[in-house]
């Protein structure tokens, strides 16, 4: 395959919310079978900040050994709701660039909790007086937000533990009509219904716009692990988007190759999903995002959790 | 000025010659299958004196011209014995001529096509293939196909291995024509293309066109598949009844009325629940504990029937039935059991339906006014369905009792094409040499491009329903001749008229058509031809097998009809009568093609469909070589294709070029019988192919990095620690295309006339596994505990596959 070995592109990535200041990663793409002996950073780029295309001010390199990028790009600036944020980067690679503008943030009004308890027969239990089926818990999610009438939204649900890591458990979108409306019917064409999305699942207002709108999603996993450990708090997010960002998102997370339509790209039956890129002469994203937290006790319904 | 003078010399002497000729000596007469008496289209009549030729038309009739009264003629056609005249004296009256089949035990062989057509026709890229000769073609799974079979021509891409994909000169998948008596359908697939979704049994014979089409084709750019369906038998019962490994078919032909009425019936069925239905009920019966149930079935059917009468001494009205289906139920249900935790009744049911295929019924009546003048009138209704549904339900307690409660929501996603259609045609045999044929024909086509039905019950979610259906009408008229104004050219000259009126839009396309054969010599000709395709449906595909989301949408106001242009030139040359090689060039200018926009599928679902397409242009060119030899115990051809095609859309790629997914350079193909004891025969079909192209990722990048998931989300954990970059479409090709596929028949003779026919197919005989894809590979498996580095690794789908079948002919 070297044959076809291109010349690299810069890649410009940022995520700009009001919630902390701009920073940007900046790097290089790099051949697949280079990509574990390569860093791709780029660490002496020029990166530009432009606030309602008035510039604000440059972009630091910060070093920082716990990010795999070795450091990111930081500024002092901290953006607010409509702010126009533009982001110009030079390397020895080329220029590239992006702008995008803040959304609106929308509240979580409430979150609810309820469980089933069930067997489930690929957890095998052997004991002295033989063995039996393991236990599992279904937690039902129940989150309420209100979507804003007067514009497009684009969204994004994440449910984590309280240590910032995707949760132990299966989540599972499917008992929710918004994720089930989204899905091609093709994806759903399998004895399989689940709708996964483990580090989180974005859609749009296109089917509640302006409602107030109680979303399910449910969570499942062994039932020992809900009754011990750190596993006693759940946060939801919402996170609001700009439309970029939501392209980004939804191709990094709503497309796997555990759906019909991922299969068929995985044997070439399908051309492959190609990630959206706004970065203007390379690839990537600037993203704009406003995030709302909810953190709820699993313990309002497992009493007997063992401290 | 000079040239131009000189021009209309030579017509008005090719003119004066045509006319001069209507008063010299000639024959006619009548040619009739000698089994079936039914009348013989197609066959060609020549004149071995003056090397002049005619051929039949749906009456049977000819006339041909004669230089003295010794001279011979000779009739030929595909499937049958030569038959040679002898013309002492002229008779006064037209002759009658039965042709004998060689639908004997021993002639249970391939036949490819007439050699005699290639050089005395002036048709470019004609191949016409019989019911045995598709029959012989060895194939995965033993199933006689006819696409697979067409899959062998120069020229003729074959898509994705396995798949009934058919490229026609660097076309798409739905630029071909398909029809049947002359009637159009759609779904030319079962299974995803691995079937051809209409029957071998029902099949008497196939015209397949890639160039210089005559004019009384039209609405697809690259190529037409003319079927001609079996006619019933109108003296005696005969059917047969096919076993394979997938599916099985029984075929039954006669009389209703002896010599006055017939029918033609067959249906084929795919048995795969005979697999999936006792697994499954094995599966359930272990889930049924845990409150589970999983629902899954699929499979195929096709009927054709046809009944003919006849009326009078040369009418006749034929019916012409055809259905073909594929239907998918999968699904699962969660139901609450009699343990203490599942107190309370609970029933979730999630359904799957997919239902897609074609419905065709058509009545035609054809006569003939004189000897000269036949005439037909048909009218037809086609429907083309593919539909997507869900339904969720979920009952909560016992329905009628307290605290009950139900929740549902259903999902319905379908689109299709309802076409009424009439058309009619006159056949005039001006003279011996002058064939004119007019036609008119009128479709109204309903589409339903995208109807979308969405519901739940709980109220939540905003109904969301597109119930758009889209009514258009074409009408279009051609005017076709052969003429034949010296013994040694063959003109075929016509026009295509079409309109197409869809949401108040026009539109008005004609369509030039000519080819001319020049005869160098008996055994050596060189033609040349021009056509010009519009089409007014495409297929729109995400995907590059048959799939029930292959939506066929109309030509609109966003979009010009699909318009197409080709010229082609061929060399013909008779090898010491036994061989015919030909060699045949063309070059097609592709416009107003459509494919989905990038990123369609971020586009909200209920966005019209109109908005998720572009449109652009393509063009291929190429040569198509191929020798054959169609008569002896040794028959078969090598075919080789050279070709290159690409495509434009300004909104795709960035807007530059790039070739397209079946750019396959050069594509050889071997196939060959053998007769090796009087009731056994050999088959061997050897393909070679430059790989397709695909899209791959070469490049990775980094997500981002260093924001808290409080500003943006983490990322699924898998092998790719990176992004795929995709720098542009089909910019890899796969490694080269080959394999051998071979067929045994056996033919075993039964009491009275009855016979059984093994037979043997291995597919891929030597076991390529020839790649369908790229993957990329970044697990850290090892190996002699060192870490794997990244790599790509192709994957390739079927090994070798026998198969066997068995047929019993009654």
């Amino acid at each position: 395959m070297d044959k076809y070995r291109p010349a690299p592109k810069v890649v410009l990535n940022s995520a700009v919310s009001s919630d902390t200041v701009v920073m940007a990663n900046v790097g290089r793409t790099v051949f697949f079978t280079d990509s574990r002996d390569v860093d791709p950073t780029i660490c002496d780029a020029d990166v530009s900040l432009y606030v309602n295309d008035k510039i604000k001010e440059k972009l630091v390199w910060i070093p920082d050994t716990m990010l795999s990028t070795g450091g990111i790009y930081k500024s002092t600036y901290y953006p607010k709701i409509g702010d126009k944020i533009r982001l110009e980067a030079r390397t020895l690679l080329g220029e590239v660039w992006a702008e995008d503008i803040i959304p609106d943030r929308t509240l979580i009004n409430d979150v609810k909790l309820s469980f089933i308890e069930r067997e489930n027969s690929d957890i095998i239990i052997g004991g002295p007086n033989g063995s039996g089926y393991g236990i599992e818990y279904k937690i039902t999610y129940s989150i309420t937000f209100k979507d804003n009438p007067d514009m497009k939204n684009y969204y994004c649900i994440r449910i984590e533990d309280i240590g910032c890591n995707s949760v132990n458990g299966l989540l599972d979108y499917s008992s929710d009509d918004v994720f089930r409306a989204q899905q091609p019917i093709i994806d759903s064409s399998t004895s399989s219904k689940l709708i996964e999305g483990q580090e989180g699942r974005t859609f749009t207002d296109e089917y509640i716009n302006g409602k107030t709108y109680t979303m399910k999603i449910t969570e499942t996993d062994e039932h020992t692990l809900y009754h011990y450990g750190k596993h006693k708090y759940r946060r939801i997010i919402l996170y609001s988007l700009s439309e970029s960002y939501y392209k980004y998102l939804t191709g990094i997370l709503n497309y796997g190759s555990s759906t019909i339509s991922g299969s068929l790209i995985d044997f070439g039956f399908s051309e492959p999903f190609v990630h959206y890129s706004n970065i203007n002469g390379g690839v990537g994203i600037l993203g704009m995002v406003q995030s709302e937290s909810y953190i709820i006790d699993l313990r309002t319904i497992f009493p007997d959790y063992w401290e | 000025m000079t040239k131009f003078v000189k021009r209309i010399l030579l017509c008005a002497i090719l003119i004066s010659y045509t006319l001069s000729s209507a008063s010299a000596q000639k024959i006619e007469g009548y040619v009739y299958d000698e089994q079936s008496k039914e009348a013989m289209l197609g066959v060609v009549v020549r004149n071995l004196a003056t090397a002049k030729t005619t051929t039949t038309a749906e009456s049977g009739y000819f006339i041909i011209e004669l230089h003295n009264q010794s001279d011979k003629i000779i009739l030929s056609s595909i499937g049958y014995n030569d038959k040679i005249i002898a013309v002492a004296n002229i008779p006064s009256k037209p002759m009658v001529f039965y042709m004998e089949s060689k639908s004997n035990m021993l002639s249970e062989t391939v036949v490819y096509g007439n050699s005699n057509d290639k050089l005395q026709t002036s048709n470019i890229g004609l191949t016409v293939l019989s019911q045995k000769t598709i029959k012989n073609i060895p194939t995965v799974f033993g199933e006689a196909d006819i696409i697979k079979s067409l899959q062998l021509q120069p020229g003729v891409s074959a898509g994705i291995e396995g798949f009934a994909g058919m490229l026609v000169h660097g076309g798409n998948d739905d630029q071909n024509l398909f029809l049947l008596d002359g009637n159009p359908i759609y779904q030319m697939n079962h299974l995803g293309g691995l079937f051809s979704a209409y029957n071998v049994e029902s099949v008497k014979d196939l015209s397949f066109y890639k160039a210089a089409f005559p004019s009384r084709y039209g609405g697809r750019l690259s190529s037409v598949v003319d079927i001609t369906t079996a006619d019933g038998d109108y003296n005696k019962y005969h059917g047969n009844l096919m076993l394979g490994l997938t599916s099985g078919n029984i075929s039954i032909s006669g009389p209703i009325i002896k010599d006055k009425t017939s029918f033609h019936i067959a249906i084929r069925r795919s048995w795969l629940e005979l697999i999936s239905v006792p697994a499954l009920w094995v599966m359930n019966a272990s889930k049924k504990k845990e409150g589970k149930k999983e629902i899954g079935n699929y499979a195929f059917t096709d009927l054709n029937i046809k009944l003919n009468q006849r009326i009078g001494q040369t009418g006749e009205l034929s019916l012409l039935l055809y259905y073909g289906n594929d239907k998918l139920k999968i699904g699962e249900h969660e139901f609450s059991t009699d343990k203490a935790e599942d107190a309370e009744h609970y029933l979730h049911k999630d359904i799957n339906r997919l239902n897609w295929g074609n419905f065709l019924t058509a009545l035609k009546w054809k006569t003939k006014f004189s000897d000269n003048l036949t005439y037909d009138l048909s009218a037809s209704y086609t429907r083309y369905k593919s539909e997507q549904s869900q339904l969720i339900e979920t009952d909560y307690g016992i329905k009628g009792e307290e605290n009950y409660e139900r929740e549902e929501m259903h999902k319905n996603l379908t689109n299709g094409i309802d076409d009424f259609n009439v058309s009619t045609s006159l056949t005039y045999r001006v003279t011996p040499n002058y064939l004119l044929r007019f036609g008119l024909n009128y479709v109204n086509h309903l589409f339903t491009p995208q109807r979308i039905d969405n519901s739940s019950t709980n109220g939540q979610i905003i109904e969301n329903n597109t119930h758009e259906r889209l009514s258009a009408n074409e009408a279009s008229a051609f005017i076709d001749a052969d003429i034949q104004p010296v013994s040694w050219l063959q003109i075929n000259a016509g026009v295509r008229g079409s309109l197409f009126n869809i949401s108040g839009v026009t539109y008005k396309m004609i369509e030039p058509r000519l080819s001319a054969n020049v005869m160098l010599l008996p055994t050596m000709s060189v033609k040349a031809g021009y056509s010009r395709m519009n089409q007014f449906v495409q297929q729109i595909s995400d995907s590059y097998v048959s799939l029930p989301t292959d939506f066929w949408m109309p030509i609109t106001d966003a979009f010009k009809p699909l318009n197409s242009d080709q010229i082609s030139a061929g060399f013909y040359y008779k090898i010491a009568n036994k061989y015919t090689l030909s060699i045949e060039g063309y070059y097609k200018w592709m416009r107003n093609l459509l494919e989905y926009k990038d990123g369609y599928d971020l586009m909200p679902t209920s966005i019209s469909w109109n908005e998720k397409l572009t449109s652009g242009t393509g063009t291929a060119y190429g040569i198509d070589f191929m020798i054959e030899k169609d008569f002896g115990r040794f028959k078969g051809f090598l075919g080789y294709g050279l070709m290159w095609t690409d495509r434009h859309f300004d909104e795709l790629n960035n807007g530059r070029n790039f070739p397209s997914k079946y750019d396959n350079r050069h594509k050889v193909n071997i196939s060959l019988s053998y007769i090796l004891r009087p009731n056994i025969d050999i088959n061997l079909s050897w393909t070679y192919m430059t790989g397709n192209r695909v899209t791959l990722s070469l490049e990775n990048y980094q997500y981002i990095n260093g924001f808290p998931t409080n500003i943006a989300p983490g990322y699924p954990n898998n092998d790719e620690d990176m992004l795929n970059y995709y720098s542009s479409k089909n910019n890899v090709r796969l490694p080269a295309y080959h394999r051998l596929d071979l067929g045994l028949n056996i033919y075993m003779p039964k009491k009275n006339n009855h016979l059984g026919i093994w037979n043997v197919s291995i597919y891929n005989a030597y076991c390529q596994m020839n790649p369908i894809v790229i993957q990329k590979c970044n697990d850290k498996s090892t190996i002699n505990g060192e870490v794997l580095k990244p790599r790509f690794r192709t994957l390739a789908l079927f090994p070798i596959i026998p198969s066997v079948s068995y047929t019993y002919k009654f």
